[in-house]
């Protein structure tokens, strides 16, 4: 299983195709061929036995499950800031390599109260996407409800993502992960939360977060930025330890420019959520100027001279 | 009362003679004697309120909330037995999670045919489902319905008033025991209502805001409430509206104390011109 971004989309080799921890292995689910027919043996009266009764037979004998991602989102930006949290994610989803949707949406916000606000940015498979965003407005509706009584707790984004990571790492336990690399963003009484979870239930909570190739390329870019203004509140040469909202921009803006250079999968139209005690703010999609002509001198872009 | 010792009270699933189900009238009864909720349809959205008799003085204040939300957009508040008025909302749930699930959009609480009469019935003829049925409303007085049928069960002991935003607009509605329910402008339920309803009366329905609402509602709840008689009461109340971007939610506890002095100034004004 190799879910690293630049194998998205891409065809096996037949080495790569061959798992032997895969669901599809023809160790699992044989077939029955005893006890066929109504007239079963033991103590189960025999019924879901007869052949075609249950899903591994349906199936031609194996359960096939997810190997591989569609339709995909790259990767997603995050960053704490003074007033709470930024992420940044394009609006591309991509079939293999083709940039088949141009305007989608990867950044969702997930509820917003008086007391917390939180914002989901999605890469990886967008039906999977679609799938767990539905899941988690089920969740959320239903906590919703519930907390207008007092005997209910209301919903945080450290709440939010215990569940995101718990789902995802009981369906990587299933063998039949949902392909998403995610980032929740959010705001509770103040804290500002940021936190990673991916296909496979790995979860860690930092500042600055990145996914899939911007872990490369933008995390270092992020966490720099971080770092400078943080040592300059503390040596007291600007106040406060944390990136204004207009800095926060700017570094996202700086790292998606350096992501649609580098990587293939991305596009210059990007939005930037900002979640703070006042709710999700999500923008307009925006672009950044670009520079190309360096290009020309490269062999395989411009006009070729041999 | 005239059905006692008759043997016509036993059960639900057996009429009197002159044709009344004495079980769900019972059921009723129930549902009067408990504190009185309050809904008010504005104009720009919605305001429930229930008085809640302070049973014991060992109870935390502002503890033990009446008002159940069913979805983001449709909160709901019984009178009669507790109990039965929560298990009536989990039911709500289910049913507006079910439509989400299946539709993908929040659900009505009582479809408008957008298309003319004469097309919807046609429809119907030909096996379509009424477009009713997929209402909230219909689906939980249908639920509250089937307890009136068998002899095994027993009805519901509340009056509901169920009232949300929805694509439409403001909606309120009341189910009964009986699971009949009837679209309102506005309502009151539990001892008082007849004293409510005529106060509501007065009340500028169509134009009213949400915000003017709460302090009506407040006024309301006051002047129909007896101390001598019941003792102190709690208010609760909840509303949907341009404030709470279509969300139902509590009234900001600030709104509600200056809704529910105000009411109090207004009923010593009245007390003094008598």
């Amino acid at each position: 299983m190799n879910h690293h971004p630049g194998a998205w989309g891409q065809t096996l080799t037949p080495h790569q195709r061959f798992d032997a921890y895969s669901s599809s292995a023809p160790s699992r689910y044989q077939p029955s061929t005893s006890g066929s027919g109504i007239v079963g043996n033991g103590n189960d009266h025999g019924f879901y036995d007869a052949p075609g009764g249950n899903e591994a037979v349906m199936a031609g004998g194996v359960v096939g499950h997810t190997q591989q991602p569609l339709v995909t989102g790259t990767s997603v930006l995050g960053l704490v800031f003074a007033d709470g949290v930024m992420l940044a994610a394009d609006n591309l989803a991509s079939y293999g390599s083709l940039a088949r949707f141009r305007d989608i949406q990867r950044l969702i916000p997930l509820e917003s109260s008086k007391h917390s606000s939180s914002c989901l940015a999605v890469g990886g498979d967008m039906s999977d996407f679609q799938y767990l965003q539905k899941q988690l407005e089920t969740m959320i509706i239903n906590e919703r409800t519930q907390a207008l009584g007092d005997d209910h707790p209301s919903l945080g984004p450290v709440q939010i993502y215990e569940y995101l990571s718990n789902l995802m790492y009981a369906r990587r336990s299933k063998m039949d992960p949902l392909w998403n690399a995610m980032l929740l963003g959010g705001v509770k009484d103040g804290e500002s939360f940021l936190g990673y979870v991916d296909l496979l239930g790995t979860t860690y909570t930092s500042p600055t977060l990145a996914s899939g190739f911007g872990s490369h390329m933008a995390q270092p870019l992020l966490r720099e930025a971080y770092e400078k203004r943080q040592a300059q509140g503390k040596s007291g040469e600007r106040e406060g330890e944390l990136m204004s909202r207009d800095e926060a921009v700017a570094v996202l803006e700086d790292c998606m420019k350096v992501l649609y250079y580098r990587d293939a999968r991305s596009m210059n139209k990007y939005q930037i959520a900002t979640i703070t005690a006042q709710g999700v703010d999500i923008s307009a999609s925006k672009s950044n100027e670009t520079e190309w002509k360096f290009a020309e001198g490269l062999r395989g872009y411009g006009p070729q001279k041999q | 009362m005239s059905s006692i010792g008759t043997g016509y009270d036993l059960s639900v699933s057996t009429y009197s003679p002159d044709g009344r189900l004495f079980q769900v009238e019972y059921a009723a009864k129930a549902a009067e004697n408990a504190g009185l909720a309050i809904g008010l349809k504005c104009s720009d959205g919605i305001v429930l309120a229930v008085e809640k008799i302070v049973q014991s003085k060992l109870l935390v204040k502002g503890a033990n909330r009446r008002i159940m939300s069913l979805d983001n957009h449709v909160g709901m508040v019984s009178s009669g037995l507790l109990a039965d008025g929560r298990h009536l909302a989990k039911r709500g749930r289910e049913e507006a999670q079910s439509y989400r699930d299946q539709y993908g959009a929040p659900m009505t609480l009582k479809v408008r045919p957008d298309k003319p009469a004469s097309v919807v019935s046609s429809l119907m003829a030909k096996g379509w489902s009424s477009p009713c049925s997929q209402a909230l409303i219909e689906r939980v007085a249908m639920y509250e319905h089937a307890y009136t049928c068998y002899g095994s069960v027993r009805p519901f002991g509340i009056s509901t008033i169920m009232a949300g935003v929805d694509k439409t607009g403001p909606q309120l509605y009341v189910v009964e025991p009986s699971g009949s329910y009837y679209g309102y402008r506005a309502s009151a339920v539990g001892k008082g209502k007849q004293l409510a309803k005529t106060e509501l009366e007065k009340l500028d329905l169509s134009n009213i805001t949400v915000k003017q609402g709460v302090m009506e509602v407040a006024r309301i709840a006051h002047l129909v409430h007896d101390d001598n008689k019941d003792g102190n009461f709690e208010l609760e109340m909840t509303w949907i509206g341009p404030e709470t971007k279509g969300f139902h939610e509590h009234v900001p506890s600030q709104l509600l104390q200056e809704a529910e002095e105000a009411a109090k100034r207004a009923l010593e004004e009245a007390m003094e011109e008598d």
